[in-house]
């Protein structure tokens, strides 16, 4: 597969079309999980568990099965009666064996871990029914966080294992110890991404329909995976890949939430199989935030070393991932993974250590949010260059610019196999000073603090890897794309691709970069997804991997079919162009003549104008010098930001925000912006207010939306993006988008801030940058608030 | 009059509507499951995050915490009565302009806040938007097109107005 | 937000969405009402309905009965003479704003003859929860359900509000600074409804603000301070209220701290005076931890300030 450059796909590719989906969803028209009515339609609610820790010794379900309404109660215990499997990881060494059952049977290891479900006529009903469950339980002691779980003496979730630790590994560079001792200056510090959930509006859920006489399951979910959704569940409910079918309708957003494939989804598929009837279950918010897919959660010991000019020489961490209870298909050790191999960012660090660490405690599972381990990576990153900076009194924009990769060669190879493909960054950098005006907010910052106010400038360089690729177990959750793409008998095209549209608008996207492929206008394009009937096989929407993917398989298919356009055309007496727009009365008529005039083909042209494709780009895997290459390209984004912050409050106001995006080929810019500014509002809303707490017993303390405070309207700044793009060797010419800017968020937050509170000698280790937090930094250095100053300054943007 | 089931009359778009309904039914799944008005959706039923927001009586609320009981005798509007996917209202049309909408989801709940604010504020400001916006959940879109459309949608209305 | 409480009991061992069963009834007279209330102890009046059903449906509140005083009416705005005062405002007569229990809040902050007549309730019921809930939520929801972190609570503690409650035997009126006994718990019986609040009218040097701290607007204040003031003909503070919610189980009068700090009688407020008013609303708000006695020591300042600007600008409309 030769690389397209932008050229190639001009005219359809590069337009701000309006979404296909737009009016659909603006008047109500959306068909999300919960608006299928099918005729009988039963509701699951299922009863989770209120204790951390506990042995289950019985569970009285005979009350709640009485009641009028309710169809069935069921166990674990029924459930694997009935034939369910278990879920096994399939991981080896050094991950520690697992397996788990659809219903907790044995032990409950966190708050809301589920131990029965209710069938019953209406939502309302099976809730009532649950309030009739007794479960008798012995509490064991819970174990809630790191530290706790490495504790001598600490209580094991898994006694089998004899620790809680689930997985512990290092890699080094050789030299590394040398490195750190030679280096003329060194820090030590301890950083902590601090854990937050995804938090779709529309929360997950499944429905599922049983056809006993074809022995066949379809499955509707809410899921950005729906085709590895698929094997899971027909593993699970013990059917052939054939038997099973799963729907993704209209997603109410993902961002990895929707990524795992859960028990509840394989919970839907056997009650379908038990009751006979078709059932839904709808995931409430309590059960969204307590007892679905938590994030990030670790917490780094950093060693750097540098020298006087700020170049750093040696960098190790000793990164300890939370994992929650690790039931989930690449639970948090996946994320963690991916952080180990992302510390060393953009950046020419010559020497780089990691040890990773990986424990189970008794709370909920920690597994995938957008940036899925790479925000945790460039925290640290960025925050040494800070300090770095800090700590030689040079300007932070200098001290990134002098470990930044140089421009060549390209691809760069990172110490651990990386193959970096990103485009120049040092001048990414100058155009991002620029626009932003570097050199006018620090004046304004001197200003400010004449004046007593705290405003501070924030930067970070981000390098991300798109589109991942996993080897060997992990294989299944992706390394490929398909596509399907079709000139039906009218020249409208039907496009199928494996990747699930979750707000994305891929309908809209792939309908511009197929229709770049075949030289037509977008309009003529139809998008589907999401459909395991519709396309055999597909590898879902995350990682920041849908365009180079997606759009890589529907150019390879789409290429297939202009070729054959093109034979077409030549035996009818016209000339279809390979590349650049074609006539489009030569199309219709090839198009006609392909699918309903067979006699008036050229010899040895069969009918039909369809083809299929699965595109990897192939630049993932071994690398020349050991290690592995898991990312099939780079993006990369540098963003910087001015806030002013009250150290009385704590209160952060965005002053101006600018990113500079290379995401490749931009295939529709107000697209990408929108994934810009979007992901920009989640990074935010992770630094200045949200928090998935637990107390000391395992308790959540976020388990309603009153609690776990997500940004408003009020709290996020509109950011500017500039489009700097330089073309991949991908397919298409892209690299993926969809994460940078919340991978860069927090770190650049954190970076103004701290900025900004310089005065005060405040130092910021934690992506736990709530007001309260920042009120307790500030109060620690003994800094009072005036109150005549505070009651007399400009009112707080925001206060009403 | 105590009762485990009463029967509601109310205008739901336009058209009059008669049903029976448990006390504990609330307007959102009246809505939903009785008269398969599916835009106006469930984000989290506990009056948190907006995307149930209708009209009763011309004023916004949450759906799911109104009683249909409660309800009967007045008059519902929801996203489906302001315009179709050929047709959009102006709101709409300016939230799809701008791209004020990923997902979908919380975009019927936006959409009767933003016709709610420019029934009492005729060509809002960018906070006024924000403001009224603050009591609806975005999850996507980091809410810059939104405000965009609505201060938009305001101040279009506005100039057409002065013309007429 | 409407505020649930949802921080001192919140949903874990089960999920649930749905409100549990429950009998309805429609009142369309308070005397219904409360016959149906007096009829069954686990029984609740249903007002707006945006703090309850919430409640209702986390299952955190069971009630078998909800009592609708929708239909009752009670949705009165009027102002009126007031013989019974004694204590009005310099200048403004001996007037009161009678408000029905079911004004909603939207009401409150929009409605000009609230916004002239109690400036301080206008400025507060902005900061109740969201447009969609200030629809439906109520001045006597607000009341009843006692939530320490609510501002419309400490508004009517602050301007000395009095309440009509209508129970069985009658009704009775009752100071609001009685009505809130501890976290959600009030002085009101369970079959009695409040139907009425009355609020002092404003005068013509009058100044108000209502000032609250919040990680999000529209979320439980972590802070907030009302005040409220007159001037004199000299332009000196002549009255003041104020009050702060979220420092205790009920709000907190904050009106002898701050005249005690000196604000009464100034008739400028120089910043050390600024100073020395949020270390008295500190000092009076220690019960609460350090963190929250700074920040309502704060607002209060910034309050005053405001309210302070406010009158004096009444004042020199009034004199032009």
């Amino acid at each position: 597969m030769t690389a397209l450059d932008e050229d190639r796909l001009a005219g359809a590719v590069g337009p701000r079309l309006g979404t296909r989906s737009g009016p659909r969803h603006l008047t109500g028209r959306g068909r999300y999980l919960g608006d299928h009515p099918v005729p009988d339609l039963c509701h699951v609610a299922i009863a989770r568990s209120s204790t951390a820790h506990a042995r289950i010794i019985s569970i009285d379900t005979d009350e709640a099965a009485a009641l009028p309404g309710v169809v069935a109660v069921v166990t674990g215990s029924d459930l694997e009666a009935m034939g369910a499997r278990r879920f096994d990881h399939l991981l080896g060494p050094p991950f520690r064996p697992l397996t788990w059952p659809v219903l907790a049977i044995d032990r409950v290891r966190f708050v809301g871990e589920p131990f029965a479900a209710v069938v019953a006529t209406s939502r309302a009903v099976a809730e009532d029914a649950l309030e009739a469950i007794t479960a008798e339980m012995e509490e064991l002691p819970p174990v809630v966080g790191v530290d706790a779980a490495l504790a001598p003496g600490a209580p094991l979730l898994y006694p089998e294992w004899g620790t809680n630790v689930f997985l512990s590994t290092e890699n080094a560079t050789p030299g590394l110890d040398q490195a750190m001792a030679g280096a003329p200056r060194r820090l030590t510090e301890r950083f902590e991404s601090h854990r937050v959930c995804g938090l779709p509006i529309e929360g997950h859920g499944a429905q599922a329909t049983w056809d006993p006489g074809a022995g066949r399951l379809t499955v509707l979910a809410s899921s950005q995976q729906p085709h590895q959704l698929r094997s899971v569940i027909a593993e699970i409910c013990g059917l052939d890949e054939t038997h099973v079918r799963v729907i993704s309708p209209d997603i109410g957003g993902g961002f990895g939430n929707k990524q795992h494939f859960t028990r509840e989804e394989c919970l839907i598929g056997l009650l379908a199989r038990l009751t006979n009837r078709p059932v839904r279950w709808s995931q409430d918010r309590t059960e969204a935030l307590t007892a679905s897919v938590h994030a990030r959660a670790q917490i780094h010991d950093v060693e750097a070393g540098y020298d006087t000019n700020g170049r750093v020489l040696a960098l190790k961490v000793r990164v300890l991932s939370d994992l929650g209870n690790p039931v989930l298909y690449f639970s948090g050790a996946g994320p963690a993974f991916v952080t180990v191999a992302n510390l060393t960012g953009g950046y020419t660090i010559d020497h780089i250590g990691w040890s990773l660490t990986c424990v189970a405690t008794t709370t909920c599972p920690i597994g995938a949010y957008r940036g899925f381990g790479q925000p945790e990576a460039h925290f640290t990153t960025e925050r040494v260059m800070d300090l770095i900076a800090s700590d030689l009194g040079l300007d932070p924009t200098e001290v990134r610019r002098i470990n930044l990769l140089p421009d060549s060669p390209r691809p760069w190879r990172g110490h651990g196999g990386q193959r970096i493909d990103v485009g120049p960054l040092g001048s990414q950098l100058d155009l991002l000073l620029e626009r932003f005006d570097y050199e006018s907010w620090r004046r304004e910052q001197a200003a400010a603090r004449d004046e007593g106010r705290y405003i501070g400038v924030g930067v970070s360089t981000l390098v991300q890897g798109t589109t991942p690729t996993q080897n060997d177990t992990a294989g299944r959750f992706g390394s490929l794309e398909m596509a399907a793409v079709t000139v039906l008998p009218d020249g409208r095209v039907d496009v199928r691709v494996g990747t699930k549209s979750q707000g994305q608008s891929h309908d809209t996207t792939f309908a511009q970069v197929a229709a770049g492929a075949l030289g037509i206008p977008p309009e003529l394009v139809e998008v589907r997804d999401g459909d395991t009937d519709a396309l055999a096989y597909g590898q879902g929407t995350w990682g920041s991997r849908s365009a180079v993917m997606g759009g890589g398989a529907i150019i390879k298919a789409a290429a297939a079919v202009r070729a054959k356009l093109a034979r077409v055309a030549s035996g009818l007496g016209h000339v279809l162009p390979s590349e650049g727009s074609v006539d489009l009365d030569v199309y219709h008529r090839v198009a006609e003549v392909a699918w309903w005039h067979a006699h008036l083909l050229p010899a040895g042209v069969e009918p039909g104008l369809t083809a299929s494709a699965v595109y990897t780009p192939g630049f993932t895997g071994p690398s020349p010098a050991g290690g592995a290459n898991h990312d099939e390209t780079y993006g990369s984004h540098a963003t910087a930001v001015a806030v002013e912050v009250d150290p009385a409050t704590g209160t952060v106001r965005m002053l101006s925000a600018v990113l500079v995006s290379d995401c490749g080929v931009v295939i529709n810019p107000t697209i990408v912006e929108g994934q810009h500014q979007g992901g920009f509002a989640q990074g935010l809303g992770i630094a200045f207010l949200e928090e998935c707490k637990y107390n000391d017993d395992g308790q959540p303390l976020s388990a309603t939306l009153l609690d776990y405070t997500i940004p408003t309207a009020l709290d996020v700044a509109t950011v500017q993006v500039v489009h700097r793009p330089t073309p991949s060797q991908t397919a298409g010419g892209f690299r993926g988008v969809g994460e940078a800017s919340i991978i860069a968020a927090p770190a650049v937050l954190v970076s103004a801030v701290e900025d900004a509170l310089r005065p005060l000698g405040v130092k910021l280790n934690s992506t736990r940058l709530h007001a309260a937090s920042i009120r307790a930094a500030v109060r620690a250095t003994g800094w009072k608030p005036d109150a005549a100053f505070w009651a007399l300054r400009l009112r707080v943007p925001g206060e009403l | 009059m105590t009762t485990m089931s009463s029967v509601v009359e109310m205008v739901v778009n336009a058209r009059p509507v008669r049903a029976e309904v448990q006390p504990r039914t609330t307007l959102l799944d009246f809505l939903r499951d009785e008269l398969g008005l599916t835009g106006t959706h469930a984000g989290c039923e506990q009056g948190a995050c907006g995307a149930c927001n209708v009209l009763l009586d011309g004023r916004v609320v949450r759906a799911c915490l109104v009683l249909t009981v409660a309800a009967s005798g007045s008059e519902v509007t929801t996203v489906e009565h302001l315009g179709t996917p050929d047709l959009l209202h102006p709101v709409q049309e300016a939230l799809w302009r701008h791209h004020g909408l990923q997902c979908g989801y919380c975009t019927p709940g936006i959409v009767m806040t933003a016709v709610d604010l420019l029934s009492r504020i005729s060509a809002p400001s960018d906070a006024q938007v924000r403001e009224a916006l603050s009591g609806n959940l975005c999850r996507c879109t980091g809410y810059a097109g939104m405000v965009a459309a609505i201060v938009e949608a305001g101040r279009t209305r506005d100039e057409q107005a002065g013309v007429e | 937000m409407c505020h649930l409480g949802l921080d001192r009991c919140r949903p874990t061992a089960r999920s649930t969405v749905k409100l549990p069963p429950f009998e309805y009834v429609r009142a369309s007279t308070t005397a219904e009402a409360v016959a149906a209330l007096a009829a069954d102890e686990d029984a609740k009046v249903l007002a707006g309905g945006q703090s309850l059903l919430p409640l209702m449906s986390l299952r955190l509140a069971h009630p078998t009965v909800l009592v609708d005083i929708g239909p009752v009416g009670l949705a009165g705005v009027e102002v009126v003479d007031d013989s019974s005062r004694r204590d009005g405002p310099l200048g403004a007569g001996a007037r009161s704003i009678r408000l029905g229990a079911l004004v909603c809040h939207r009401v409150l902050e929009s409605d000009p003859v609230v916004a002239e007549a109690v400036p301080l309730l206008a400025a507060a019921a902005r900061y109740v929860g969201h447009p969609a809930t200030r629809n439906r939520g109520t001045l006597g929801g607000s009341l009843a359900h006692a939530d320490p972190a609510a501002e419309l609570p400490a508004v009517a503690v602050a301007l000395g509000a009095t309440a009509v409650a209508v129970g069985p035997t009658g009704a009775r009126q009752l100071a609001c600074s009685t009505l809130a006994e501890g976290y959600f718990t009030t002085c009101l019986a369970p079959d009695e409804i409040l139907t009425e609040v009355r609020f002092p009218a404003a005068g013509p040097r009058h100044g108000a603000a209502w000032c609250e701290w919040a990680p999000r607007t529209g979320d439980f204040a972590e802070a907030g301070v009302g005040i409220d003031l007159d001037l004199d003909g000299g332009g000196a503070v002549a009255r003041l209220a104020a009050a702060a919610c979220s420092v205790g189980p009920i709000p907190l009068d904050l009106g002898p701290a701050l005249a005690a700090a000196g604000v009464v009688g100034a008739t400028s407020l120089p910043p050390a005076l600024l100073r020395t008013a949020a270390r008295a609303t500190e000092a009076a708000t220690s019960a609460a931890s350090a963190d929250k006695a700074e920040l309502t020591g704060l607002l209060a300042a910034r309050a005053l300030a405001i309210a302070f600007e406010g009158a004096r600008k009444r004042r020199a409309e009034a004199r032009a």
